[in-house]
């Protein structure tokens, strides 16, 4: 852990610890959810590709952190349980859904700033390719490749044997290959 | 099209939903408060008595749930006796309604019977006097012969 990662871990600790105090302000809640927002948002998002359920999804996450922020022992218990929390909604919210792929045009997002050597084609195509991967297959690649936790680490999240991650892993990577090289044949298709 | 682990971690990137996101949370945070500090007023107003007895029970599980047995067992006794009650006054209902048809059937039985004496009677005399008048008739033309 370098300087600045430790910094902000202190950081972390003392709000986690404002916020638990019986005169604790909202401050200190306000960046807990600064601080992780963009983890739990992106969990959801890249689950549900759908902005507004998963902008609802990730207040109702903190939603249940302020409740239970007594529980909270410290900065990495609260990143642990944040992490948790989400994907077990995230799931819950797939089944319930069976993921209806829509978004309406003020809920887009605004243009990011895309780092120069991304392709945005192949970005696109993973993303739908993910998309059409089976819940919990989908969410290890997104703890893992999103997150960039490790197989032990999805397997303590997710409840799961650290084989079964291995092997689901595995086999999501060579579904999204599969599914890959099936969208450059079709574009061929279309060229010639 | 193929592509690397790298190229995986770059399209599933954390995105920030932005300031406004935080404000929104902390909207329901304050939302959650207000709510949570108007039931604690709520449960302040409560008349002493009450808080007392609420109090005492809560600190008490056991006892609690033993006494909403009972208050359980005492309503439903009550309610099958009333429920036995109502049924008892039905049936006696169902049983006079039984009788007083009984006795008006009989009573119509009676009238028609009566009728039916009387009609005969009647019968009998309109028939007779013609009876009487053919045979005096018969004697008439038999002595002109």
């Amino acid at each position: 852990m370098d300087i600045a990662q430790q910094a902000r871990q202190d950081r972390l600790e003392s709000a986690l610890r404002e916020a638990q105090s019986p005169r604790g302000d909202g401050a200190a809640f306000a960046e807990i959810v600064q601080a992780h927002q963009a983890m739990v948002f992106s969990i959801a998002w890249n689950f549900l590709q759908d902005r507004s359920l998963a902008e609802d999804l990730a207040q109702e996450v903190f939603l249940e952190l302020y409740q239970r922020l007594a529980d909270i022992k410290s900065a990495a218990h609260l990143t642990y349980w944040l992490r948790r929390v989400a994907v077990n909604r995230c799931i819950d919210q797939g089944r319930r859904r069976k993921h209806r792929k829509e978004q309406a045009l003020d809920d887009t997002p605004e243009p990011v700033h895309e780092e120069p050597d991304a392709d945005p084609l192949l970005t696109a195509n993973l993303q739908n390719s993910l998309a059409a991967l089976a819940d919990r297959q989908r969410m290890m690649v997104v703890l893992r490749y999103q997150e960039g936790l490790g197989p032990a680490e999805i397997a303590e999240v997710m409840k799961v044997p650290v084989n079964t991650v291995k092997s689901t892993l595995h086999r999501s990577l060579e579904e999204l290959r599969r599914k890959l090289s099936r969208k450059l044949g079709e574009v061929r298709y279309a060229i010639f | 099209m193929q592509f690397s682990e790298d190229d995986l971690r770059k399209a599933l990137r954390r995105q920030d939903p932005g300031p406004a996101f935080t404000q929104r949370v902390m909207a329901r945070v304050r939302q959650e408060q207000e709510a949570k500090a108007a039931a604690s007023r709520q449960k302040k107003q409560r008349s002493p008595w009450l808080r007392l007895t609420l109090g005492w029970l809560t600190a008490r599980p056991a006892l609690t749930g033993a006494v909403a047995a009972l208050a359980l067992a005492i309503g439903l006794g009550l309610g099958y006796g009333e429920y036995r009650h109502v049924q008892q006054e039905r049936e006696a209902q169902r049983m006079a309604e039984l009788k007083s048809g009984k006795e008006a059937e009989q009573k119509v039985m009676l009238a028609l019977r009566i009728t039916n004496v009387k009609l005969n009677q009647v019968f009998k005399q309109v028939n007779e006097p013609a009876a009487a008048e053919t045979r005096q008739e018969q004697k008439i033309r038999r002595q002109s012969l």
